[in-house]
């Protein structure tokens, strides 16, 4: 039985190295480009199943009919805000466009929608995810730092990691997603947004003169050339200023709600 | 053979996907469950060795092609601890009862979560990626919790499979 038991430790450990040596060549690659491809579709009917019963739960436990108000007025809000955002923008390039007079001012971005599969790992925080799986991946044109944005238009995330047929989204809560951010009526980029504990967002390197106050709307900058202007990113809650210090910090409101995302777009610049 | 192959298969990718995507998204402590190291602890438990190994192999390699993290670490993370739950099974929880089972999944649960735990930290390192896995409160409490939902799934899979089946019942020596 030992004997047995040695060979199949052998068998493992080659079959082990066999597979990562493989996969490290890319002789893998068609195998799990077409699991992948295969499995998406399952993985997200049933991601939508689990969905649906974390809303339902949420729904039950925080009084029915006053969740439905609230989230209705949320998307509203969330509606109007990113509508604001855009209109603001328009506004701006407007006025510099006039000056050049011939351009034709379009807003509409490309973008490639896809399913969520999979939250990811929740073991660094409380309930709170901070990544997902999406059933997109390189062959449909994702690249790692483009934005990932709700049905509102409101920024969702960053994609982190790219494979053929599936990629990684850190969230805006995510401490490893980093955004070129301005606040909304401000053409500079005022400080970079990262993920907090998993639960907020925190700016920081925001100059002491800028002027940035409650309820403000923090909007992407455009200054990363994967990510365009004007897609909102949170509200700001509170600000931290220390005139001896030499940035300012804020912290903002994820104005996107994790636990209900089904459906998501990826915007093409 | 290839009947039983097929089925083994089938099952495999079920146990996987389900995992990844409905228990992970459920509300509550229920996201916490890792059904995958329990089933393999009992699989482990009560099955041959052919069959153990195959779906070490499988759940591991299923895992490394859907996951983002580095090729390897769930195959490793899941050999080393099917080989901790044999061993504790083959010479200190030899008589399939229900504390043995429980100790099992408390066992495969610790070594699979801390070795997958230190790969990542390990990785880390090497791309400079921030990550405090072991020095944060949160990620030791996520790992009490596991261990209570594992506990409390296999508890509710051993009286399934004593009430279905009489081929398992635990084993005393008198």
């Amino acid at each position: 039985m030992t004997g047995l038991i040695k060979k199949y430790i052998v068998y493992t450990a080659v079959l082990i190295g066999l597979l990562v040596f493989l996969h490290a060549i890319g002789a893998l690659r068609p195998a799990e480009q077409y699991l992948s491809r295969g499995l998406n579709p399952l993985l997200a009917t049933i991601y939508s199943w689990g969905t649906n019963i974390n809303v339902a739960f949420d729904e039950q436990t925080g009084k029915a009919d006053l969740w439905q108000q609230i989230n209705d007025l949320q998307a509203e809000t969330n509606q109007l805000i990113s509508k604001n955002a855009e209109l603001k923008a328009v506004e701006e390039e407007n006025a510099i466009l006039r000056e050049y007079l011939n351009f034709f001012n379009d807003h509409s971005y490309e973008h490639i929608l896809s399913r969520v599969i999979s939250r990811g790992d929740i073991t660094n925080v409380i309930g709170r995810t901070e990544s997902i799986l999406i059933d997109k991946g390189s062959t449909d044109g994702l690249r790692i730092g483009l934005a990932v944005v709700d049905e509102q238009g409101i920024v969702v995330g960053k994609v982190a990691a790219v494979k053929e047929a599936s990629s990684l989204v850190r969230l805006v809560n995510n401490q490893q997603c980093k955004l070129a951010a301005g606040i909304l009526g401000s053409e500079a980029t005022n400080g970079i947004t990262e993920g907090e504990l998993g639960l907020t967002i925190k700016m920081n390197f925001i100059f002491q003169e800028v002027e940035i106050k409650k309820d403000d709307i923090v909007i992407t900058s455009g200054l990363e050339e994967t990510i365009p202007r004007g897609l909102v990113i949170g509200k700001v809650s509170d600000v931290n200023k220390e005139n001896n210090e030499l940035w300012q910090s804020a912290h903002l409101i994820p104005l996107m709600n994790t636990n209900n995302l089904l459906i998501v777009s990826i915007i093409k610049p | 053979m290839y009947y039983k192959l097929i089925i083994n298969i089938f099952l495999i990718c079920w146990l996987v996907i389900f995992q990844l995507s409905f228990i992970r998204v459920l509300p509550g402590w229920f996201m916490y469950l890792d059904i995958i190291i329990v089933i393999l602890v009992y699989v482990i438990s009560l099955a041959h060795l052919r069959t153990i190994w195959w779906w070490i192999i499988g759940t591991g390699a299923l895992l490394d092609f859907l996951a983002f993290t580095p090729f390897g670490f769930h195959l490793l993370s899941i050999s080393v601890m099917a080989a901790v739950v044999y061993y504790l099974k083959n010479s200190y929880f030899t008589n399939r009862s229900l504390y043995s089972f429980l100790a099992l999944t408390i066992s495969a649960t610790l070594s699979y979560q801390l070795l997958f735990g230190l790969f990542n930290v390990i990785n880390a390192l090497i791309i400079k990626a921030p990550m405090s896995a072991f020095t944060n409160y949160f990620f030791w409490l996520a790992q009490g919790r596991i261990i209570v939902m594992n506990i409390i799934f296999s508890a509710l899979l051993f009286y399934l499979i004593t009430i279905f089946t009489k081929r398992y019942r635990p084993v005393f020596i008198n």
